[in-house]
């Protein structure tokens, strides 16, 4: 059996925007996990004041809230030399620019700070900071504020954009235009420390400390040994569990977006039910001319239910070549302008698996036409047609 | 070979409407012209022959076996009848060799009568088109792309390929003028030649056809009118 090549190309089409739409929003759905989950990486601990888990973790990582508490420098100063300790990052947040919020840090920062999977940070121009008033811009404060390399900017105190008192004195200068990450690294304006504590004055405080460890099995102990040791009330936190707890936060959230991916599925059912049901009773006089030639009913249906099947197989395969064009090539530019971003713009495997469901679809949906035809072909005797 | 008993049917949706043959036997190797008006019943007598409708009452035997009744399968009738239809009814996309052979596919005992002379299925093909002079060229064409004359030839070979017992004809020179009428006729006529001796019954409302046939009768609203030789 065939189909006719108008109700062919409409069936492959159907079928092809239909998988096209449940991988898409499904890549998004997963991308926007992914990107939470993995907005820090190849940090071991966070290290900060004593306060809830999640709090420490939106201030630091997502620049969110206020801290309720720093750190002495000095303290920081010991967690660092501890044996297992590989590496420790200061940090000191509180200023802001135009609303961006300001981190005070070292160098070391900018190698060590990592994000998705282990990406490191790279540079679209510039370079690291090197005196205390070089300043690095994440990718959308430069975009945003129309910054370039060389371009001085007055830091305000706190986080407010309505902040009246501005850092008028000191004057910062931009070294280096970090790339796009999809965290909050791009909207985030770096400065050094010693900057930070130019403008703040008294003993040097810190905000927090990203660290890493020579070996992860160590994680749990250090933590241990952070939050009972010395006399100032710290904790520290494991990044990827933090992330991941807080996550189940947002999990109403998350369950609505995988029910809209299933409301798509579903409607993407009801033009292949249509299409597929119009095509197979077009094959009316076909089935007619079987079976007066003595084709059995199961040798009819299984012509009509293997050939939906192909044929809805290669729709699937078109719309995932299909995806693959438009994330490819629209992808960056939509996770650019309202930051929807798309896990693995490539397909996989699994996709192709997770979009099979649409080939059982159109084999059962089939399946109810084709035993219409058989009834109706034994009805119409040999004039059927 | 084909022997119908006591026979009454109608349609559901049309009750006023019926057919009833108390007796009609014929012999194999006849060849039937089954005349009548439009709308007298012929396609349906033909369709109870074929097994394709259930009689209301009574019996329909083809080769002893009874295709009326409900042990009878599709797969009966795909190993022992071959049927022309009115329009000829090919499968528009499939070439013409593939429609000659498209019963050999949906019957084993005829692929094996097919294989029992030593040809195979795509040889046995072109042994009816070479009788039924379909040119060589034309042979893997789209049947979409054949003549009228060369269709009706089509329809022949697939309803001859592998020699069923019967072969059922429904008014197949009903759209075709005289010219073409007679060239069918003639075509029909030298595939029953030679060794393979179907039992044929045609379905037509033109009675200048006597002359192709041994037998023939009519059917009018229903009714069975006498069957006799020519």
């Amino acid at each position: 059996m065939r189909y006719n090549p108008v109700v062919f190309s409409v069936l492959i089409g159907v079928i092809g925007i239909s998988t096209c739409l449940w991988v898409g929003a499904q890549k998004v759905a997963d991308g926007a996990k992914h990107r939470f989950t993995h907005s820090v990486s190849g940090v071991d601990l966070i290290v900060g004041p004593r306060a809830s888990e999640s709090q420490l973790l939106l201030h630091t990582v997502f620049r969110y809230g206020q801290a309720t508490a720093t750190v002495s420098a000095s303290r920081l100063d010991v967690i660092a030399k501890g044996s297992s300790v590989a590496w420790l990052v200061p940090i000191v947040l509180g200023d802001s620019y135009r609303g961006h919020p300001v981190m005070g840090t070292t160098p070391a920062y900018f190698d060590r700070y990592q994000y998705g999977n282990q990406q490191a940070l790279t540079w679209q121009s510039g370079r690291v900071i090197q005196a205390p008033m070089d300043t690095v811009l994440g990718a959308n404060v430069a975009d945003r504020q129309g910054l370039r390399l060389g371009d001085p900017l007055v830091i305000a105190h706190g986080m407010s954009t309505r902040s009246q008192a501005h850092h008028h004195d000191h004057d910062f200068r931009v070294v280096g235009i970090l790339n796009p990450t999809g965290t909050p690294v791009d909207d985030t304006v770096y400065t050094s420390l010693a900057a930070m504590d130019a403008v703040h004055g008294g003993a040097p405080t810190r905000t927090a400390a990203f660290v890493g460890l020579h070996k992860k099995g160590h994680t749990f102990r250090v933590q241990r040994q952070i939050l009972q040791g010395g006399p100032e009330p710290l904790m520290a936190i494991v990044p990827g569990i933090a992330l991941h707890k807080l996550w189940q936060l947002f999990r109403p959230m998350h369950q609505a977006v995988a029910w809209i991916t299933y409301l798509i599925g579903g409607l993407a059912v009801v033009p292949l039910v249509v299409v597929i049901g119009l095509s197979v009773q077009t094959r009316r006089k076909e089935v007619a001319v079987l079976r007066a030639l003595g084709a059995r009913p199961w040798q009819v249906a299984a012509l009509l239910i293997i050939e939906a099947g192909c044929v809805s197989a290669a729709g699937v395969g078109v719309g995932l070549v299909g995806w693959l064009l438009v994330a490819s090539s629209l992808g960056p530019v939509i996770d650019g302008m309202v930051g929807l971003p798309i896990m693995g713009v490539g397909v996989s495997i699994l996709d192709g698996i997770s979009a099979s469901w649409l080939v059982l679809v159109a084999m059962v949906v089939s399946g109810f036409p084709a035993i219409q035809l058989y009834r109706h072909a034994a009805q119409s005797g040999v004039q059927s047609v | 070979m084909i022997h119908i008993q006591d026979l009454t049917f109608s349609y559901k949706k049309d009750p006023a409407f019926s057919i009833a043959i108390s007796h009609w036997q014929i012999q194999p190797g006849d060849r039937v012209l089954l005349q009548g008006p439009s709308g007298s019943g012929k396609s349906t007598v033909l369709s109870l022959i074929a097994g394709l409708a259930k009689p209301e009452s009574g019996d329909v035997t083809v080769g002893g076996h009874e295709v009326s009744g409900p042990g009878h399968s599709d797969q009966w009738r795909a190993d022992h009848m071959g049927i022309v239809f009115q329009l000829f009814n090919l499968i528009e996309y499939l070439n013409v060799l593939d429609n000659i052979t498209l019963p050999l596919q949906l019957s084993k005992l005829r692929r094996a009568q097919v294989q029992a002379t030593g040809a195979t299925p795509l040889a046995m093909a072109h042994h009816w088109c070479d009788q039924l002079g379909i040119p060589p060229g034309l042979r893997t064409q789209c049947v979409g792309c054949l003549s009228v004359g060369q269709r009706q030839r089509v329809a022949i070979a697939r309803a001859f390929i592998g020699e069923p017992a019967v072969v059922l004809a429904d008014e197949p020179t009903s759209a075709l003028d005289l010219a073409n009428t007679d060239r069918f006729m003639d075509t029909l006529e030298s595939a029953c030649q030679g060794a393979y001796q179907p039992t044929v019954v045609f379905v037509s409302h033109d009675s200048g056809l006597d002359r192709y046939f041994t037998h023939t009768t009519t059917l009018n609203a229903g009714v069975l009118g006498g069957y006799g030789v020519i």
